[in-house]
């Protein structure tokens, strides 16, 4: 800009930017394009015609045959495949199976000492794979704090937090079932079904098969029937946003100190003054079974809090 | 013709006539075109496939404790399709802005 158009716009006012000025911010005039809608010389519009009817009815025809085909020899052959592998492997407890393997012969030989637990699979989940099992709570923990970011609504009194809420708690009363005689009677008997059934697992995860995964995971289920059937206001006295913190905090930092250290002596753990596992004995099992009730925890209040947030956007 | 032959026989005219009841579930779920018409299919097989299927399973078996939980486990499936059937009919009465384009609505 020059310095007297500076200072006749100072004088008089007006737009700095006269047309003078911006001549080259004009946008350039657009070629001449063919028009896409015009109509097409006779002989291409029968062409297209053509094609486009061969398209609708034998191209069409001939492609479905052809995915028919392809699916049909996709699935044959895969099934053939794991049939001829299926067949390959030795056969279950036969005379040339592994059994004799040195490793899973140390697994079912040595495991009840190792790590207390009468379930091998449990010792094996909680104990020897430890840290995979460390890092897959870790990963549901964080999985939940990441939903928790994204989808709680905020919890101010600002209108635009009041309106995001409103706006929640309309549309969970429009499609959520709410005081629901049908849902009500069946979660009548089966929540404390599903909880009993949690909790038996959680609790014999050591002793047979079951443990903190599934049992945690039956126990989500039952929770999320009872908010279902009853409500906000009834989950609300036995599981709110503090429950969900104080629980899997717990039962993570539990785990990490009982069994982070391990890592790093190779192994070695300290005595933990719990017994061996015996069949029938509950409080058994050296720590599998504090161990199963933290995995459990994480697992259940993670599966609880992702539903009512991805429901309601708030725990 | 011993008890053993019987009872054989037994389950698997049950096991069969459940194997028919999941088929046409099955083939329900993939042939009707709306949603009431095939959970009507789908319920089917939750409900009368899988009793008949336990029923052979427990027949075979004889009298014994896992009999006892496979009935169990019958009258778990029998409490928990229907509710779980019931919800999603009343999501689809109550999303579906077309009801009556479907079936016929009573109004309240």
């Amino acid at each position: 800009m020059a310095a007297s158009d500076f200072r006749r716009w100072i004088d008089e006012g007006g737009e700095p930017l006269d047309a003078r000025m911006c001549a080259d911010l004009v946008a350039p005039e657009e070629p001449e394009r063919e028009d896409p809608f015009a109509q097409p010389h006779p002989r291409e519009e029968m062409t297209y015609e053509r094609i486009s009817r061969w398209s609708h009815t034998r191209g069409e025809r001939l492609l479905r045959g052809i995915y028919c085909a392809v699916a049909v020899l996709v699935c044959v052959g895969l099934s053939a495949l794991l049939i001829y592998t299926a067949l390959d492997l030795p056969q279950f407890g036969g005379a040339d199976a592994l059994v004799d393997n040195e490793v899973s012969r140390f697994y079912v030989e040595e495991g009840l000492e190792h790590t207390g637990a009468v379930n091998i699979i449990s010792g094996i989940i909680l104990d020897f794979r430890g840290f995979d099992t460390l890092g897959e709570s870790h990963v549901l923990f964080i999985a939940a704090c990441t939903v928790l970011l994204l989808l709680h609504l905020p919890q101010g009194d600002d209108p635009d937090s009041l309106r995001m809420r409103m706006a929640a708690e309309s549309d969970d009363r429009h499609f959520e079932p709410r005081h629901d005689p049908i849902l009500q009677g069946g979660a009548r008997v089966l929540v404390p079904l599903l909880i009993v059934f949690g909790a038996y697992i959680l609790l014999n995860g050591h002793l047979s098969p079951g443990g903190g995964f599934s049992g945690g995971a039956v126990l989500g289920a039952g929770m999320i029937l009872f908010l279902c059937a009853f409500g906000f206001k009834n989950a609300e006295r036995f599981f709110t946003f503090k429950t969900f913190r104080a629980a899997t905090t717990a039962a993570l930092v539990f785990y990490a100190l009982s069994k982070g250290y391990v890592f790093f002596t190779g192994a070695n753990g300290i005595a933990n003054g719990i017994s061996a596992g015996r069949f029938g004995a509950i409080l058994s099992g050296g720590l599998m079974m504090p161990l199963n009730i933290a995995v459990g925890l994480v697992v259940a209040c993670t599966m609880y809090a992702l539903f009512t947030l991805f429901r309601k956007g708030d725990l | 013709m011993n008890v053993e032959t019987l009872r054989f026989i037994l389950c698997a005219l049950l096991m069969l006539l459940g194997l028919i009841f999941e088929i046409s579930a099955v083939v329900g779920v993939f042939r009707f075109r709306y949603v009431l018409n095939r959970m009507h299919a789908a319920a089917m097989g939750d409900t009368m496939g899988i009793f008949l299927m336990l029923l052979g399973l427990a027949v075979a078996n004889g009298i014994n404790m896992l009999s006892l939980k496979l009935l169990v486990l019958v009258l778990l499936f029998w409490m928990a399709s229907p509710v779980a059937s019931h919800l999603i009919g009343r999501l689809e009465l109550v999303t579906n802005e077309e009801l009556e384009r479907e079936v016929s609505v009573w109004k309240r």
